[in-house]
């Protein structure tokens, strides 16, 4: 198993802060772990309910979108870029508020075909959705490095610690 | 034979504009039709993208998400609650930009369980995404009706019409 | 923390290993727990494998569906009736032979709607598929016991050990 370079992390961490969507619905990526694990968080606020109260299931479907993007990255080779073929998200229960915690598991690092996992808990560890998703290795589409070089915040240092 | 309240759309729109989700993610309902079919659209924005382009994926379920809602809403019993079971995405295609319109239809509408399937599409026609989602129908909860009137914005015009 | 009965077990083992079709497919529940349980498949040419050299994806699918069903069981209450409201499948890998080793998991045990997963791997611990399934509990379905009754075949022992 690589060792990620926690350098590449926190720079990755950065990153994903700026990304437009993800500053919008206010999901924040905490963490990602070797062996292709993510952490992400998101607080719950008026924004992000429906009318009838408890949180739109958009943002349990961002949320696992995300997680298991990141979970993939986390250990995939530096150079290939990635994109979600499909997701599948399961509601298993209501969060009442507060703070969503998400961990995503890559499940499978294929050479084309990947496939990862995610799990949404609010703050009393209740699980209140599990999610899977496919998402393809696709040489040539731009990596997260890539378009932080040209868009911001500035190259990343190397993703991995050999 | 029963149809849909062209009064009653109107409102279910209008309270569908008003969610907070909806203002934050910018979508917009724009018909029900009887049997079960709703129309959604978004204009994306910056605010959508991923930095390495494209629309952030999120995108793409909440509308799925929201108009499989709303296609089971407009084939429901107006006494009615239901509630989100399940998602699934297929991605197929990529955005470039411009609007991006959802047409969600019912499959099946069961005693508890309801299917709906969503096409996402671009202004050219081209489909970026296909979508299911199962719902399902809750007694005792809130319905859109009992929500509007106690948002205040009553009278709420009856759902169905006979004709 | 509730304890399965392991007479209990071993009779929901022989009252699964007695299904038709798991029967005929020679698929095996060899372990059932709290939440969990394994399911195993000696792969052979003649039944098992397409012309491709590798296991047919229906046999992927049967493993998911017995795998995730039986793990929800482990856990469920003892006068449950379940259905299962979908599977799905996402297929991994291939493997020439040998034995499939199916570990299913609970996910969440809900009040009426359950998620369980299935990891299906090969001999060496490779992931050859990966799924999940949805199931329903409901009080009109039948039991475990309603099928044995019916049958005229006496009661499993009681679920769970009162500890």
């Amino acid at each position: 198993m690589r060792k990620l370079n926690p350098e590449h992390v926190a720079a990755a961490i950065a990153y994903s802060a700026q990304v437009p969507f993800l500053k919008l619905a206010a999901v924040c990526l905490t963490g990602l772990e070797d062996g292709g694990i993510s952490r992400m968080e998101l607080t719950l606020d008026e924004r992000h309910m429906n009318p009838e109260g408890g949180p739109h299931g958009g943002v349990y479907a961002t949320l696992v979108d995300s997680a298991t993007w990141w979970a993939v990255y986390a250990a995939l080779q530096e150079d290939v870029g990635h994109t979600t073929l499909d997701l599948h998200v399961d509601d298993l229960g209501r969060a009442l508020g507060g703070t969503l915690f998400v961990e995503g598991r890559c499940v499978k690092l294929g050479r084309t075909i990947c496939q990862a996992e995610a799990f949404i808990r609010d703050e009393s560890g209740k699980l209140v959705v599990h999610g899977t998703s496919k998402l393809m290795v696709v040489p040539g589409i731009p990596t997260i490095s890539q378009a932080a070089e040209k868009t911001g915040p500035g190259p990343m240092p190397p993703k991995y610690l050999d | 034979m029963r149809e849909l309240n062209p009064e009653h759309v109107k409102a279910a729109i209008e309270y569908c504009g008003h969610a907070p989700f909806s203002k934050l993610i910018s979508f917009r309902l724009t018909a029900l039709e009887k049997g079960g079919v709703s129309r959604l659209e978004l204009d994306l924005q910056d605010k959508h993208m991923n930095p390495e382009g494209g629309p952030h994926g999120g995108v793409y379920a909440i509308m799925v998400d929201e108009a499989a809602w709303w296609a089971v809403y407009a084939a429901l019993d107006e006494d009615a609650a239901h509630t989100t079971v399940d998602l699934h995405v297929d991605d197929l295609g990529k955005a470039m930009g411009g609007t991006l319109y959802a047409e969600a239809r019912v499959k099946k509408m069961g005693r508890t369980i309801c299917l709906a399937e969503c096409d996402v599409r671009d202004a050219c026609g081209k489909l970026l995404v296909h979508g299911t989602s199962k719902l399902m129908v809750v007694p005792g909860l809130a319905t859109v009706a009992q929500t509007m009137a106690k948002l205040g914005l009553s009278p709420v015009p009856p759902k169905f019409m006979e004709v | 923390m509730r304890k399965l009965n392991p007479a209990h077990i071993e009779g929901a083992k022989a009252f699964a290993n007695a299904i038709p079709c798991l029967n005929w497919l020679d698929i095996k529940v060899t372990d059932i727990t709290l939440g969990g349980c394994q399911v195993e498949v000696l792969l052979q040419p003649h039944k098992h494998m397409t012309p491709f050299n590798g296991p047919y994806g229906g046999l992927y699918a049967s493993l998911v569906d017995s795998a995730t069903w039986w793990a929800i069981y482990g856990e469920a209450d003892e006068d449950a009736g379940f259905a299962t409201l979908d599977v799905h499948v996402d297929d991994l890998g291939m493997t020439g032979g040998g034995r499939l080793i199916t570990e299913g998991r609970r996910v969440k045990l809900g009040r009426s709607i359950c998620v369980a997963e299935a990891f299906v791997r090969d001999e060496a611990g490779k992931l050859l598929a990966h799924g999940t399934s949805k199931v329903m509990i409901a009080p009109n379905l039948p039991t475990i016991d309603d099928v044995l009754q019916q049958r005229g075949e006496p009661r499993l022992p009681p679920k769970f050990l009162d500890v």
